[in-house]
């Protein structure tokens, strides 16, 4: 009977296994992802929740107030029309047809959910209605409206869709956050909903497009990592480089001849840098990519950002060689990619975004103060240095002029991402730099759809945003 | 000396009664919470004082007409208890009647389970009760083929005047028989065709849950036996090979795993019922979201599938763990009585049931975090429905048949063996006899 | 009561429910453990829990040596195969070759299973239909192991059989001091193990039977007992007769030097049982 009653043992351990596996689970679901179920904007349990309590303000970090809610316990928004369509993605509509804005993310905290038990005592005796807490955002509302007119206003920008994020580089603030094309929170009509340019998006934090040649940042760093004395290796481009029987081109055929990794970067070669990809081998680039937070599975406290990607499994010596450029499967949304700025900025290490400044309560009590938090080193100092040489040169004589602003050192990096779009052939626009001076540490992406050049499109509004930060913003 | 005093003096070295006494506060203070929701509910005053007096009367009195094992029966009071509460507090969101309605399967849970007790101590020579067990169960297994109504995409269910059955749980406890029966023979085809075709009936009501419980079931049954460590494995293979081929053969097991891993995609349709348990569960975060609070009707299924994401979303994720501790329990004694059993049947019997009610719970509770697909077993003892308490209730009678025949070995072996050094009471959840 | 009261009330009682379930569980598993330790130091009290009692080799072959003792319990198979409840590796032995089962008034049921041939008492059983009763002392052949019952203290009187039996033959062997010791005496234990093998010496060499050749069975299995590796490894004792337990010999000397015991758990309740019976007669320390 004894081999029998080891058995037993060892079944009986099983099942207990099994059962406790399912309560850990359990536990690690609702403490990691708990928030995210509960803040789904398809969870009607707040919704029902709204007819009991008076949802709390949104206010921006300059005291604007961007949502409140009315008498009739209706949400309502800025008056002007400009203004709240600029911040439409940021805090969501009324009937969450944005996923994740602030009004349906903070609802634990707008809603109430977060009162404790002796201040629901007093509102009782008070006898009044309960009312959610107040959240102040990060972002700056009027940043926001210029950002929105300047994608109206410029000529390659007007109509097409985009995102742009600004972040604080040393905070992790975001500042500006704006995706294109924006609506009336006011006034959905059903033309707005049967738009096809899909208005509902959040662009910046839901869309992962190639970034095209703003990977660079990321080859290049991963070059000065693990290549010997990349710095002074001569690289020749011929505008063609066959890899596999397929050839590397330039934008618009370009040929730069002979040339090194600085200036490789200012022109952005794409020959040059296929060519340092296949240096540098699938595995190495694809460990600094993870470095810099791709293949990563963000969790923000915050914020819901889609997942950047670089791929994994075994890839063709052609589609190494274009990841250099960052095409071939790559994929990031405007908000990683300003992170990725912001890490280069930052000395090499990227803060978690925060967009949340402050929660109140009715009463006044500080509920949720803004911390900082590393969300971690993307590379080391030296390199973030080697890297922001680069990126200045290329705003002062590279691809990225268009970004220039007078009394302002500017880094940046201009990307064109091919890509396609419902079946065509397209070319996105992206930029992405910061401002080096400790007075206003702010990074930005912009990213325009179907853009084709991002010295062309991206950068010019790159640079209204700059000038209103330079002009408006105080010192840090 | 006070009357406090008294009391707890009483329960001293106690367990039974220490348990019992929290378990009726628990159910007292819950009932009475709940008659204040709303207008004032006299049903709700009502339960919560006749509950708690059931579960008295079941846990303590019971044993004392009837053999039984008491800390499995106080186990399992306190989780239909639970059932009970829990659907009653739906029914005062929704109106339904749910709560009453199962509080009458106990009591047909509890008549089932005195059934089994008797059956497994009194009868000594199974031979010829087996095969008719065999033959009846596999004709109740196919009743549904030929009259059934098909419920939630699997025909598993025969309706007669009203009541919906559902043979494949009655069929449960034939299975175990039959299993332990002949392994415990140590003869190996007799009991494979009977499971091959209850499996293959399964199959086609396209039941995959109860399926599932009841391949793993045989498969470890068949190795706590023989402990033949190649054809278990080679009884894995084969099921995982059919698990495949049935994902690649059937549709809905595939729209089943796509809505396992990704529930946002579909959340209209498909979807739907996981995203729901999901928001509520969160909603419940780790306390919950309080007793009467909180929309469980929202979920579809709520009363029987998803019971348990009614329970985490009004008193939290933690007392959803302490739930499964419960159950963890359960195995625990499920795994020392069959330990302790002196036949091999009678072991194998004890640990088979022990093993279809942790089977049972993992799944249904993995299905409801998203640790497994979603499948349509229900929660022992606490989901609605009548032929799954009785089951339940079943398989817990078996278990406690096995006790009482354990304890009744030991009382002989104790009177013969001349052993009279110490005159304590016999070792077993009857202190007071 | 208003909405907003019986949710604060209800948020309140959260604590007490949560608390409340953690005691029930608490107590739950105390409960658990307490019922299984005094159910352990109970078991420890009856040693041989579980078994009837032993079958004792008196002759075997170079599988099985003389003097191994089986244990037996209440119900089960007796077979080739470790699997089986009791696994006797001796040749002539089918995988599973008989059925038995204790009763308290009539013994020890053995029935032999479908085509196998067993010698109970003297009768010869062959297949399903054909059953015997034993009790203490009565004789056992399967393939070429011939073995003796002996009941554990308590059992020995089982069975109307032995109610009519004479005094067991070997008392005639026993010294006189030791005639009116209890069966679960050592020294008589000692004595009567002794004298079944003697006894079994002085009858003819050869067998009363030849067994039948191992039939194919449906798992089939080549010499090596195929079961899990946690069995003794005395069993395979293909390379030479490692003596699982060593001969009784008349020295009190040599049964205290019973130390070794091959195999784990098997071999832990063997040493409990025996150890317990030759030094405490089963009686609490």
């Amino acid at each position: 009977m004894k081999p029998l009653h080891t058995r037993f043992r060892l079944v009986t351990l099983f099942l207990i296994g099994l059962l406790l596996l399912a309560g850990l689970y359990g536990v690690y679901s609702i403490t990691v992802y708990g928030n995210r179920w509960f803040a789904s904007s398809r969870n009607l349990r707040y919704r029902e929740a709204k007819s009991e309590v008076i949802a709390g303000d949104i206010i921006d970090r300059n005291g604007v107030l961007l949502a409140t809610t009315d008498a009739q316990g209706e949400r309502v928004y800025q008056a002007d029309k400009e203004a709240r369509q600029s911040v439409v993605h940021l805090i969501g509509d009324r009937d969450g047809n944005v996923a994740n804005g602030v009004d349906s993310f903070d609802a634990s905290y707008l809603l109430g959910f977060e009162t404790t038990l002796p201040e629901r005592v007093l509102t009782l005796i008070k006898g009044e209605q309960r009312h959610g807490d107040d959240v102040t955002v990060t972002v700056d509302s009027k940043l926001n409206t210029v950002i929105v007119r300047a994608f109206n206003t410029h000529v390659r920008t007007k109509d097409k869709s985009g995102a742009a994020v600004v972040m604080n580089y040393k905070t992790g603030e975001i500042v500006g956050f704006v995706s294109v094309p924006v609506f009336d929170p006011a006034n959905i009509s059903d033309a707005v909903k049967a738009d096809t340019r899909h208005p509902f998006w959040n662009r910046a934090t839901q869309s992962t497009l190639p970034p095209g040649s703003t990977f660079k940042i990321i080859t290049a760093s991963s070059a000065l990592e693990n290549l010997e004395d990349i710095e002074n290796r001569t690289f020749t481009c011929t505008g063609a480089t066959q890899v596999m029987g397929s050839t590397i081109t330039d934008f618009g055929n370009a040929q730069h001849g002979q040339l090194q990794l600085p200036k490789a970067f200012r022109v952005s070669c794409n020959n040059t840098f296929a060519q340092i990809a296949l240096l540098l081998g699938d595995n190495a680039l694809r460990r600094t990519a993870e470095n810099f937070g791709f293949n990563d599975n963000f969790l923000f406290r915050d914020i819901v950002v889609e997942n950047s990607t670089y791929p994994t499994e075994n890839r063709t010596l052609i589609e190494l060689a274009w990841s250099g450029d960052g095409q071939s499967q790559i994929a990031a949304t405007p908000m990683h990619m300003c992170m990725v700025a912001a890490a280069i900025a930052n000395n090499g290490v990227m803060m978690e975004p925060r967009l949340l400044s402050r929660v109140t309560s009715p009463e006044g009590l500080v509920r949720l103060r803004m911390t900082l938090k590393v969300y971690r080193r993307a590379v080391s100092e030296e390199i973030a240095e080697i890297i922001r040489g680069y990126m200045l040169d290329t705003v002062s004589r590279g691809t990225a002029t268009a970004a220039q602003v007078d009394g302002l050192s500017i880094a940046g990096k201009t990307g064109s991402a091919e890509s396609s779009l419902d079946g065509r052939d397209v070319t996105h626009a992206w930029f992405v730099g910061f401002i080096d001076d400790a007075r206003y540490p702010y990074a930005v992406c912009v990213f325009v759809e179907e853009g084709t050049s991002g010295g062309g499109a991206a950068a010019p509004i790159a640079q209204a945003i700059f000038r209103y930060i330079q002009a408006y913003f105080p010192f840090q | 000396m006070s009357r406090s005093s008294r009391f707890t003096k009483s329960l001293r070295g106690r367990p039974d009664r220490k348990l019992v006494s929290a378990i009726m506060l628990f159910f007292f203070s819950a009932f009475f919470l709940l008659a204040f929701k709303g207008e004032l509910n006299w049903q709700g005053f009502m339960l919560a004082a006749v509950v708690p007096l059931l579960i008295y009367i079941a846990t303590m009195w019971l044993p004392r007409f009837f053999p039984a094992d008491k800390l499995l029966l106080s186990i399992a009071n306190f989780l239909c208890a639970l059932g009970v509460l829990v659907l009653y507090s739906t029914d005062l969101i929704k109106g339904t009647n749910y709560g009453m309605q199962q509080a009458v399967y106990y009591g047909a849970g509890i008549l089932a389970m005195l059934f089994c007790i008797l059956l497994v101590r009194y009868i000594r020579y199974w031979r010829v009760f087996i095969y008719i067990i065999a033959v009846c169960a596999l004709g109740l297994m196919a009743l549904p083929l030929a009259f059934g109504t098909e419920v939630y995409g699997a025909t598993n269910w025969i309706v007669i005047s009203g009541i919906s059955l559902q043979p494949s749980e009655i069929v449960k406890l034939a299975l175990l028989l039959v299993l332990s029966y002949y392994m415990s023979r140590r003869r190996f085809w007799p009991w494979l065709i009977f499971a091959v075709l209850c499996m293959g009936v399964l199959m086609f009501q396209a039941d995959l849950g109860t399926a599932l419980i009841y391949y793993m079931t045989t498969l470890l049954l068949y190795y706590a036996s023989t402990g033949n460590l190649w054809m278990t494995g080679l009884g894995l293979l084969g099921g995982a090979g059919s698990a495949v081929y049935g994902y690649f053969k059937f549709a809905h097991v595939k729209r089943r795993i796509a809505v396992w891993r990704n529930p946002w995609m579909d959340f209209e349709n498909t979807g739907y019922q996981i995203v729901q348990i999901l928001m509520a569960i969160a909603s419940g975060g780790l306390f919950g979201m309080g007793l009467g609070l909180g929309y469980p009707t929202i979920i579809p299924v709520y009363q029987t599938d998803a019971i348990f994401a009614v329970i985490c979303e009004q008193f939290g994720i933690i007392f959803g763990v302490l739930v499964l501790c419960m159950y963890g329990i359960l195995i625990l004694r499920g795994a020392f009585i069959a330990r302790n059993a002196r036949r091999s049947f009678h072991g194998l019997l004890a640990l088979g049931a022990t093993i279809m009610l942790g089977l049972q719970t993992f799944v249904i509770i993995g299905g409801v975090l998203k640790l497994i697909p979603l499948t349509g077993v229900t929660m022992p003892f606490v989901s609605a429905g009548g032929t799954s308490m009785v089951s339940c209730m079943g398989l817990i009678g078996l278990l406690q048949g096995v006790a009482t025949v354990n304890q009744d070995d030991l009382t002989y072996d104790y009177e013969v063996s001349h052993n009279r050094a110490d005159e304590e009471s016999l070792p077993f959840a009857n202190p007071d006899t | 009561m208003p909405d907003e009261l019986y949710e604060i009330i209800a948020l309140a009682a959260r604590y007490w429910f949560l608390l409340l379930m953690v005691i029930i569980a608490w107590r739950s598993y105390r409960w658990f453990a307490k019922d299984r330790k005094k159910f352990k130091r109970r078991l420890k009290l009856l040693p041989d829990a579980g078994y009837v009692g032993e079958l004792v080799v008196v002759q075997g072959d170079e599988f099985v040596s003389r003097g191994t003792c089986l244990p037996v319990s209440r119900e089960g198979v007796l077979g080739y195969l470790r699997s089986n409840d009791i696994c006797l590796t001796a040749g002539g032995v089918a995988n599973r070759h008989l059925w038995y089962s204790f009763d308290d008034t009539d013994g020890l049921l053995v029935e032999p299973l479908r085509g196998r041939m067993i010698v109970a008492d003297g009768r010869e059983l062959v297949g399903k239909k054909m059953r015997a009763y034993l009790s203490h002392g009565s004789t056992l052949v399967v393939g070429q192991a011939k073995m003796r019952l002996r009941m554990f203290s308590g059992f020995e009187y089982a069975g109307e059989v032995a109610a009519q039996r004479l005094p067991l033959d070997e008392a005639d062997m026993l010294p006189e001091e030791l005639a009116d010791a209890p069966h679960n005496d050592p020294v008589r234990r000692m004595h009567e193990i002794a004298a079944w093998q003697t006894m079994t010496e002085d009858e003819a060499e050869e067998p009363a039977f030849y067994p039948p050749e191992m039939d194919d069975d449906d798992d089939a299995d080549d010499y090596d007992p195929p079961m899990d590796d946690s069995g003794p490894d005395a069993y395979v004792t293909q390379d030479g007769s490692q003596t699982f337990y060593p001969p009784v010999l008349d020295d009190d000397e040599e049964i205290l030097k019973r130390e070794e015991y091959v195999g784990e758990d098997e071999a832990e309740t063997m040493k409990r049982v025996v150890w317990d019976k030759l030094f405490r007669g089963g009686k609490k320390p």
